[in-house]
């Protein structure tokens, strides 16, 4: 079995979808013998020297309990958490992926990414993408102290969240003829991302092939959702808080 | 009142309609829609409380309806023998789960209207049947699937009536 998550945006204001995150680590995710977070798994990760931090430090924990435990995890950057880098995979016992991977499993080919680099109709998002993307920018801010980072972390929020506010969904979706090149490129696999927070099945028709591509669901405070890969189908699974007293 | 028809026993219920007539009339609906016929008691913890009617045998979570407003703050208390909501982290969240205490847990009490002070919410109380409920209470449980305190053996609400 093989689990697939995206978007889940963690954060100390997410307390819901973070205590469905552990509890998934800790329970489903344990069945499988692979999980692969094709990113945004935190809303903000303003460089592996904040792992110190103790809401990083508790998600971190997390994912080394259930490496430790024998799950194979895998994470991919997002638009939010690009800066997560080599000390958090060590720490975290996870395995960076490029984006796009391409996942070869005996019985099916897939190709996973996060999903923004097909928004290319939105040529702000990919202007923003392109710098932040970039080695040497990444080094620059890096480089700045922390509280620093922090301080332009919550302006990068604030300034993203007034342009999303005239938006009806202020994710844009993938270009078609975007998507249909890559699906091209990558030999008609069965592609599964994320970002858009439009979750749905799609099929596309490409040179005359049948293609599927799975957009995962974005995470909110009472809703989780994984998609599960079983050897001959994928299946989503809502992950539901527990009713307790 | 309800008669809960387990396979330990019947239990019987009497609703307080004044002091939480949301969550009354919520809990009303699904008994008459049937909703907890063969549900399970999927969490019992000897010393705390017995919960139940969210589940079918086999740990099948069962659909729901919308949330319902907490109704905590109406005075009545988390004593042994009381019939309260579960619900998620969230405090205006339960839908069909439930539990009786069995034991006084003053701390589900409500206490203030925020966060972790909204306290779970009571409606109820058993009038006929507790040994039933401490009969279940005492159920052997184990851990099934990534749930805890789960019994060993079914403990089924086989039918539940308005009577």
């Amino acid at each position: 079995m093989i689990l697939f998550v995206s978007d889940l945006h963690l954060s100390p204001r997410s307390p819901g979808a973070t205590a469905l995150f552990t509890r998934f680590l800790a329970g489903r995710a344990r069945q499988a013998e692979a999980l692969y977070i094709l990113g945004d798994l935190f809303e903000a990760w303003i460089g592996d020297d904040d792992s110190g931090d103790p809401f990083n430090a508790q998600v971190v924990a997390a994912l080394r309990a259930a490496s430790d435990a024998g799950l194979k995890i895998s994470v991919m950057h997002g638009n939010r958490d690009f800066l997560l880098g080599a000390d958090f995979a060590t720490a975290a016992g996870v395995t960076l992926l490029a984006d796009p991977f391409v996942l070869s499993t005996p019985e099916w080919q897939f190709v996973l990414s996060h999903g923004d680099a097909l928004c290319v109709d939105d040529a702000t998002y990919m202007a923003f993408r392109a710098r932040v993307r970039n080695p040497a920018w990444q080094a620059a801010l890096l480089a700045k102290p922390l509280a620093e980072r922090r301080a332009i972390a919550a302006h990068m929020r604030e300034v993203s969240e007034s342009s999303q506010r005239d938006k009806d969904n202020p994710y844009t979706d993938l270009q078609a003829a975007a998507t249909e090149d890559f699906l091209r490129q990558h030999g008609y696999a069965t592609f599964i991302h994320g970002h858009t927070h439009l979750p749905a099945t799609h099929d596309h028709i490409v040179d005359g092939i049948h293609v599927e591509r799975w957009v995962l669901a974005d995470w909110h405070e009472e809703r989780g959702e994984c998609l599960a890969w079983d050897g001959e189908t994928l299946r989503r699974e809502a992950l539901l808080p527990e009713n307790r007293p | 009142m309800i008669r809960l028809t387990t396979n330990h026993g019947v239990i019987a219920l009497e609703l307080n309609a004044e002091k939480a007539p949301k969550t009354v009339a919520n809990f009303l609906a699904y008994v008459e829609a049937g909703h907890y016929d063969n549900t399970i008691f999927h969490r019992v913890i000897r010393d705390f409380m017995i919960q139940g009617g969210g589940m079918e045998p086999g740990m099948i979570q069962k659909k729901t309806g919308a949330p319902i407003e907490n109704e905590a703050a109406n005075g009545l208390r988390n004593k042994r023998g009381s019939i309260a909501m579960a619900r998620t982290g969230d405090p205006h969240s339960a839908t069909a789960q439930f539990f009786i205490n069995t034991v006084d847990n003053a701390f589900l009490d409500f206490k203030s209207p925020s966060g972790q002070g909204w306290g779970y919410c009571v409606f109820g109380e058993v009038v006929d049947g507790m040994d039933v409920v401490d009969k279940i209470r005492g159920v052997r449980t184990g851990n099934k699937g990534f749930h805890q305190d789960v019994p060993v053996e079914d403990v089924i609400i086989e039918k539940a009536e308005v009577v």
